[in-house]
């Protein structure tokens, strides 16, 4: 009875610790994460968008959505981190704390126009920000 | 309680409980204070950005070249990340690294980025650091400057060819008269009707130099770029919109009127 017990309270305590790591590495940490838009440079079938991450943690962009709509597959093309650009690209699309990164978007834009860009990062965490052409 | 304390067994479950318990507290307590700590440390993050505020402002010295000057409005010193640079001509977003180059602007002081072209270098290329920090870029390609600095403050202003801000002012002063000296010209420079800068153009200047005091009559004022303002009855013009300029005259004692001018291109 008591091995069950030990064996029942380590799963349980087991438990805690993963939901504790996975607390301070996910979700948790979306409350460091902060990023600006500095700059969007548009074409008739595309957009580069340049975000700097002024966060404590590096993130992932997940979406970006314009004027409301989700954009198909925004690519990650270059990251500069202190002057640098950053060769090869990461691996799993994280941008680094401190980094500065470029997004194309694939969309029609016309001359004139302005379009909002809202970013949102596999943390959850958004900013969107408006745009002429 | 002696019964309880005689139950070996009862004694274990409940010890055994309470450590389990103080345990999980533990970590859940570790989690709130590392939550709470992130939190600190963001908030702190964001009142040093809202205390950091920049403004920034071009100032043409000769046909390539000229002043970004940076201002930081806030309490807390700050680094500049990236200059930006939008061609109209070209349509390119062109940026310069400015991290590594140590560009501090203190809190409430005006840090000068040297922007010029020189063919002998690269298009895009920073040169110095700190307070002498230069950069090449062909202006005339260049539509508007704008400025991050490392905690995502961002400024910006336009790019005003060197031509246009050569002009005179013509200042005709009806009814103010003082004898005593000092004297100036406060010209306040508007960008869409906000404030600006201003520009102050004094008798301590060599060759503006009235015969007495301040008197009714027509005063001539070259405007140039800020070549200097050593230079006599020159008022260094920046890269805002002329048009929306206003003058004072201060006079002796302090007393100040505004006046009528007329400014024209050259």
């Amino acid at each position: 009875m008591i091995l069950v017990v030990m064996i029942g309270m380590s799963l349980l305590f087991a438990f805690f610790v993963n939901y504790a790591r996975d607390f301070q590495t996910g979700s948790g940490s979306a409350v460091l994460e902060s990023m600006v838009i500095e700059d969007v440079k548009f074409t008739d079938s595309q957009a580069d968008v340049w975000v700097y991450n002024v966060g404590k943690v590096e993130f992932k962009i997940n979406s970006i959505y314009i004027n409301d709509a989700l954009v198909d597959h925004p690519t990650l093309v270059k990251v500069t981190y202190n002057g640098v650009p950053v060769t090869p690209l990461p691996a799993d699309d994280n941008i680094r704390d401190g980094a500065h990164a470029k997004i194309t978007v694939n969309h029609s834009f016309e001359i004139g126009q302005s379009y909002v860009f809202k970013i949102v990062t596999e943390r959850g965490t958004s900013v969107e920000g408006e745009y002429q052409r | 309680m002696s019964r309880l304390l005689n139950n070996r067994r009862g004694t274990a479950e409940i010890i055994g409980s309470i450590m389990f318990l103080v345990i999980l507290l533990f970590f859940f307590t570790n989690v709130y204070m590392w939550h709470d700590n992130a939190t600190r440390e963001m908030n702190t993050a964001l009142s040093e950005r809202m205390n950091s505020q920049i403004s920034v402002s071009w100032v043409s010295t000769a046909e390539q070249d000229g002043l970004l000057n940076v201002t930081n409005n806030g309490g807390t010193e700050v680094a500049l990340s990236r200059l930006w640079i939008v061609s109209n001509v070209t349509q390119e977003h062109v940026y310069a690294d400015l991290e590594g180059h140590e560009v501090w602007v203190a809190a409430g002081a005006t840090t000068s980025i040297e922007v010029g072209y020189n063919d002998t270098r690269p298009l895009l290329e920073v040169t110095g650091s700190g307070q002498n920090v230069k950069v090449n870029y062909d202006l005339s390609d260049a539509e508007s400057f704008r400025i991050l600095t490392v905690r995502g403050s961002t400024a910006a202003c336009s790019y005003v060819p060197f031509a246009s801000l050569k002009g005179n002012i013509t200042v005709v002063l009806v009814g103010a008269h003082s004898d005593d000296l000092p004297f100036y010209f406060k010209m306040e420079c508007l960008e869409n009707e906000t404030f600006h800068e201003t520009f102050y153009l004094d008798y301590r200047h060599a060759s503006w130099s009235p015969p007495t005091g301040l008197g009714p009559g027509t005063y001539f004022i070259t405007v140039e770029p800020r070549s200097g303002l050593n230079l006599v009855g020159i008022i260094g013009a920046s890269a805002c919109d002329l048009v929306y300029r206003k003058a004072t005259v201060v006079v002796g004692g302090g007393q100040s009127y505004s006046v009528a001018f007329v400014y024209e291109h050259e």
